[in-house]
């Protein structure tokens, strides 16, 4: 199809102002949530004691003691939680919301062993994988239009 | 969330019924935005922060209906100007049926900001765990491969029905033509 110069001009803007929303989109998300992150308590440890923590990185559950457990987050020094360890697995992902104590540890207020969280994960990588087959059986990159266009061979 | 099979199965086995008074052997190549839209919100997101914790904040807005809805209107101008509502509609669909079947989900901290970026409100339901719908998807994918087995049956058959219908037509129609040049070659013969 031979688009008007009207039109030509038309696709770059809105690809602009789109691409524009999404980053500022993206920017208030990252610097207007309303939930406190670990790494913003150990960066201020002070102002969070006694605050409700609800973002880890990846937090994993570690070595399980009598009185709480070890939680492990990628590029994180392990951290004791104290909670109640019934039910807790060693070595599986956790959902996790617990109160900053200024020293550093935690106090469980919601722990959830996050089970069968890597099956989900690895499951997951099959639907992509199959829609992204599809896709490219019907459709086709024109490099010059920077669009995609269905295929007439398909 | 659950997972992406889970998502997509439960996509495809609502708009599988759909396509039962589709007359083509052949399946509109634009329903498959439908099922990248029911993935999309989780494939914008979970990966990022998965690989690189750090950067989830940066990307909870791609999690959101509003934020969907200006990705798939961006993702929709990558296409000829002739399928991009075609796509737009069915991409946002998609992420629709994806975040009602996350409200179903139980959660610790929040998931589901639907009126971002107005109110950081959660929605849920809390049905049951994302690790709850595991074990059911070997069941997801039973009744999908029994939906498409029944759609391409019945999809043959319309098309072998409508075929002979047409072989049917067009041999009558040769039939009339030969006695129509009959008479005319008779009255020619007068």
């Amino acid at each position: 199809m031979k688009s008007s110069p009207g039109a030509a001009v038309l696709r770059p803007c809105l690809l602009l102002l789109l691409g524009l929303v999404l980053i500022l989109l993206a920017a208030y998300g990252a610097f207007h949530h309303p939930w406190i992150s670990y790494a913003d308590c150990i960066a201020d440890p002070a102002a969070c004691d006694g605050l409700v923590v609800e973002e880890f990185h990846e937090p994993r559950i570690g070595e399980i003691r009598p009185d709480g457990f070890e939680l492990l987050q990628r590029g994180e020094a392990p951290v004791f939680v104290a909670a109640d360890t019934s039910g807790l697995v060693s070595g599986e992902f956790v959902g996790l919301k617990a109160v900053f104590h200024r020293e550093g540890t935690l106090t469980a207020k919601v722990v959830k062993v996050a089970s069968r969280r890597r099956e989900k994960m690895a499951v997951s990588l099959i639907p992509p994988v199959l829609v992204l087959f599809l896709f490219f059986r019907n459709f086709r990159f024109n490099a010059k239009r920077l669009e995609f266009g269905m295929r007439t061979d398909a | 969330m659950p997972d992406l099979i889970t998502h997509t199965a439960i996509a495809r086995l609502l708009a599988g019924p759909f396509e039962f008074r589709n007359r083509s052997p052949h399946l509109p190549p634009l329903r498959i935005f439908l099922y990248i839209g029911v993935m999309l919100p989780d494939l914008m997101s979970r990966p990022w922060y998965i690989l690189s914790p750090s950067v989830h904040d940066w990307v909870v807005a791609f999690h959101t209906p509003f934020g969907m809805l200006t990705a798939c209107a961006f993702a929709a101008l990558f296409f000829e100007r002739s399928l991009r509502a075609g796509i737009f509609g069915r991409l946002f669909l998609g992420t629709v049926l994806h975040f009602a079947v996350d409200c179903l989900q139980k959660q610790v901290t929040g998931n589901n900001y639907w009126l971002f970026p107005f109110s950081w409100r959660n929605f849920g339901i809390g049905l049951f765990w994302a690790g709850d719908a595991i074990p059911f998807v070997p069941v997801w994918i039973a009744l999908v491969l029994l939906m498409e087995v029944i759609l391409r049956v019945r999809r043959v058959k319309q098309f072998k029905r409508a075929h002979r219908t047409e072989d049917e037509s067009v041999e009558d129609g040769a039939e009339d033509g030969a006695e129509d040049g009959a008479e005319g070659s008779g009255r020619c013969r007068d």
